[in-house]
């Protein structure tokens, strides 16, 4: 990369345009811009950031607008802010301009937009390229890295703020540097991208992807499915064996029903014997109940039913006969006597008098009384005869009527028994205790056919419960499978990040320390020529730095010893860095030019032997220097590289009562 | 003759006994419940089938063939026995003896008499005969008690067919209204 020009507009203090010609000379490479206190050195140094980058890290105020020019601004009006800077890179020549807005607003309060980059890229053939805003940005990036920029663009403060580090026995310049140098950077990001220490590393993400229980857990789901099947194994032999029992059992049950069909002809039999007895012993009531009613009639009734016969010859008799008349009935003579003989009649009246009417009377009757007459007995025999038929007059049909019923039922009773006598005895007897112990059997069969049905049942929902959970563990050991095969591919992922990192480590370790022996030996070499072999570095592997003084006596007279051997540290380490890149050139694709050195250097820190050295050593390692130095500073670079300086130019205020107004002015050019 | 005990005697006895009996052990039947119940009927039975026959005092008198009436039962019933007394001696030898005569056998001959002495015989020997009318038609050929029924229904089928069936209740009652 070759600097051409810087052209600044209205930036910081340079109000207006003013531009900076750089020599471009291989030779007379050095460009001195010399610059009084306060009329805008480090700005210009911090320019070249500001239009690659838009950084303004150095500034105090952020605001890059010209303060007179943002003080004169009305409401409502826009200035602008420029920079612009022409260069040759890879033979390409650019030009990259910076612009931004500033607008005061109605309350008099001045905002800036945002910086916009444009890169102009102009071919060998002169046709110009207008780019992208990304791909501008990309651009500038190719041409110098953001992350090395510091090192080429290296203004004071910084060196002031190294140096410090450097007193305090820190080097985290010198460290970032050698990462930052020849392509470690990428080389770091990625052992970081991949540090297996880191939680955010790829092997960190890996190692927290890692499910360390899976394989304790499918362990576990195994040994469940394990018992699973062996539960599932005995319901089922338990299950056979049920159904086999269950055959068994159904076939006896029928066995019996066919058995106790067979015997239902002995049941009937059996009922119809119950029936027949039943029968039987009605009959046997009905005749005997009859008998017992013809057997009392023939006592009571046959005499009557017998004098029938005799009772009428007897009336047919005492029909032909007169002798029946108007006795008293049952009073025979032998009763008028006695109560004659007694004196006193039936009705009292009193008989001592044989010549009483009453005597007389009862001797009158003795005439019509048995035995002088018959007549009342013979009356009395007809009367009695009389009942006696009546109570008779029915006795044949009733007779005849009832031994008409007992024969029926003496039928009926032969019937019964011989129907009885028909049944087989010999069925009946045995099938009533087969029954019985068939029946029994078949009920037992039965409730024991039942109890198995209900525990197949409950066995086959515990299986199928079981099935279910089998499924359910063999689902999570595919899932934890998977897991463990996600394992496997990250182990293998992870263990490849970590060859990666180790190959990386490994390559970066022996980059990192052959390029910090390279900076060191670099350095030495630089010293060697600054002091003359008088001061040595060291740099240990964790980038501290040990200096050697083996010269000391006068240099450290009239300075002090410690800011000057930093300062020259400082010096040493840039330009070691400038010059380490300038020899990888070739071979690194991050370093694809020879590079600049523009620095805001403080000379006035070292012994005149030292700045001599320092002014001889620098144009000889950098392809083009850009040195922004104080006037004091100035006259002594000026003298010490004379031979060098190719274009000279000096920062002036314009009017040194009215700040934040410089000027730049070419000097001269030789 | 009917208010003193009345004895049977020997055969006649026997012939009672097995009248009385029972003649069939589960239903305890009897042909007659009553030694004096044979007594009534037997000179009826005897007078229709007009045999007769006299006492058997053959034999050792033993307790087993002596069938007593004691005289309280016998005066129970003395009404309807005299009733047969009258009806025997009124049908008595009705051919050969006079109706007056047969009269005064029925009504008229006081006790201790030698008539009645001599009726009493004659209506003792219709009731013996009569007992052996009854031991034929009743208990000759039976052994259970259907033969019993059988041998009652015949006698009385006899009875009707011989006798019953030219009588008319309404006649005998006419003959009863009209003496």
């Amino acid at each position: 990369m070759l600097l051409k020009k810087l052209t600044l507009y209205n930036f910081r203090p340079f109000k207006g345009e003013h531009e900076l010609l750089f020599s471009t000379d291989k030779e007379k490479n050095v460009t001195l811009v010399m610059a009084e206190n306060g009329a805008g050195k480090t700005t210009l140094a911090q320019a070249f950031q500001w239009v690659l980058y838009g950084r303004t890290e150095g500034f105090k105020n952020k605001s890059v607008l010209n303060s007179l020019i943002e003080k004169e601004m009305i409401s409502g009006t826009v200035e602008n802010v420029k920079v612009e800077l022409e260069l040759e890179h890879n033979g390409v020549e650019y030009v990259i301009v910076r612009n931004q807005t500033y607008k005061k607003d109605i309350n008099g309060i001045t905002k800036q937009d945002p910086s916009t980059l444009d890169v102009i890229n102009k071919q060998s053939d002169g046709q110009t390229n207008f780019n992208s805003p990304l791909k501008n940005v990309s651009l500038v990036s190719s041409i110098l890295p953001e992350s090395l920029s510091k090192y080429f663009f290296f203004d004071g403060e910084r060196i002031e703020k190294m140096a410090g580090e450097v007193n305090e026995g820190k080097s985290d310049e010198f460290k970032t540097a050698v990462q930052n140098l020849l392509g470690l950077t990428a080389l770091m990001k990625a052992i970081e991208h991949l540090n297996p220490n880191s939680k955010d590393s790829v092997i960190g993400r890996y190692n927290s992807q890692i499910d360390e229980y899976g394989d304790q857990q499918t362990r576990e789901l195994r040994d469940r499915i394990y018992k699973a099947n062996e539960d599932l194994e005995n319901n089922q032999k338990r299950i056979e064996d049920l159904e086999s029992q269950l055959k068994y059992y159904n076939a006896e049950i029928e066995k019996a029903k066919v058995e106790l069909s067979s015997y239902a002809e002995s049941e009937k039999a059996q009922k119809q014997l119950n029936q027949l007895n039943m029968e039987l012993q009605r009959e046997k009531e009905h005749k005997a109940n009859t008998i017992a009613t013809l057997m009392s009639n023939f006592s009571k009734e046959t005499y009557n039913y017998f004098s029938r016969k005799l009772i009428k010859d007897a009336l047919e008799i005492l029909k032909e006969t007169d002798h029946i008349d108007k006795g008293i009935p049952d009073v025979r003579a032998e009763t008028i006597k006695f109560l004659m003989d007694r004196k006193k009649c039936l009705c009292g009246a009193d008989l001592s008098d044989p010549t009483s009417d009453s005597v007389q009377h009862l001797m009158d009757l003795l005439k019509y009384i048995p035995p002088q007459s018959l007549g009342t007995s013979i009356s009395q025999f007809v009367d009695r005869s009389n009942g006696n038929i009546r109570s008779s007059s029915n006795y044949y049909e009733n007779v005849k009527s009832q031994l008409s019923t007992i024969r029926g039922c003496s039928l009926k009773i032969e019937e019964k028994e011989n129907e009885i006598g028909d049944i087989d005895k010999n069925i009946l007897n045995i099938s009533n205790e087969k029954i019985t112990n068939l029946k029994s059997r078949q009920m037992d069969y039965e409730k024991t056919v039942k109890d198995f049905e209900q525990q197949l049942i409950n066995l086959k929902a515990e299986n199928l419960q079981k099935e279910q959970e089998r499924g359910k563990y063999e689902a999570d050991i595919n899932r934890l499978q998977m897991k463990v095969q996600r394992n496997q591919n990250i182990e293998i992922q992870r263990q490849y990040a970590k060859a990666a990192y180790d190959v990386l480590r490994k390559t970066y370790d022996y980059k990192e320390n052959q390029t910090r022996e390279s900076l060191e030996k670099e350095i030495n070499e630089l010293f060697k020529q600054i002091y003359a072999g008088g001061m040595t570095i060291s740099i240990d592997n964790k980038y501290r730095i040990t200096t050697y003084v083996n010269e000391l006596g006068d240099d450290n007279t009239n300075l002090d010893a410690n800011t000057a051997k930093s300062y020259s540290i400082i010096f040493a380490f840039i330009v070691g860095v400038i010059s380490l890149a300038k020899s990888k050139v070739n071979n690194e694709n991050d370093i694809t030019d020879e590079y600049p050195l523009v620095m805001d250097a403080p000379l006035s820190s070292f012994d005149q032997r030292r700045i001599k050295n320092i002014c001889e050593v620098i144009p000889s390692i950098a392809r083009q220097v850009i040195i922004f130095i104080k006037d004091a500073d100035g006259n002594i670079a000026k003298r010490e590289m004379k031979d060098k300086i190719g274009v000279e130019y000096e920062v002036a205020l314009k009017d040194r009562e009215i700040p934040l107004d410089s000027t730049i002015t070419k000097v001269g050019e030789f | 003759m009917f208010n003193t005990d009345y004895t049977f005697k020997g055969k006649h006895a026997n012939i009672v006994t097995q009248l009385t009996t029972e003649i069939d052990s589960e239903t305890k039947f009897k042909l007659f419940s009553r030694n004096i119940d044979v007594l009534i009927i037997a000179p009826i039975v005897g007078l229709l089938y007009g045999v007769t026959d006299t006492r058997d005092d053959s034999g050792q008198v033993v307790v087993e063939n002596v069938k007593k009436i004691n005289y309280q039962q016998m005066s129970g019933e003395s009404y309807i026995l005299n009733y047969n007394y009258t009806l025997v001696m009124l049908l008595h030898d009705k051919n050969k003896v006079s109706v007056e005569e047969r009269l005064n056998r029925a009504f008229k001959y006081a006790k201790g008499t030698p008539e009645r002495e001599e009726c009493d015989k004659v209506f003792e020997s219709y009731v013996l005969g009569g007992i052996n009318k009854l031991k034929e038609k009743l208990l000759d050929g039976a052994t259970q008690i259907d033969d019993y029924i059988n041998n009652i229904f015949n006698f009385i089928t006899e009875y009707d067919e011989r006798y019953n069936q030219d009588i008319s209740e309404k006649d005998i009652i006419d003959m009863c209204t009209n003496n």
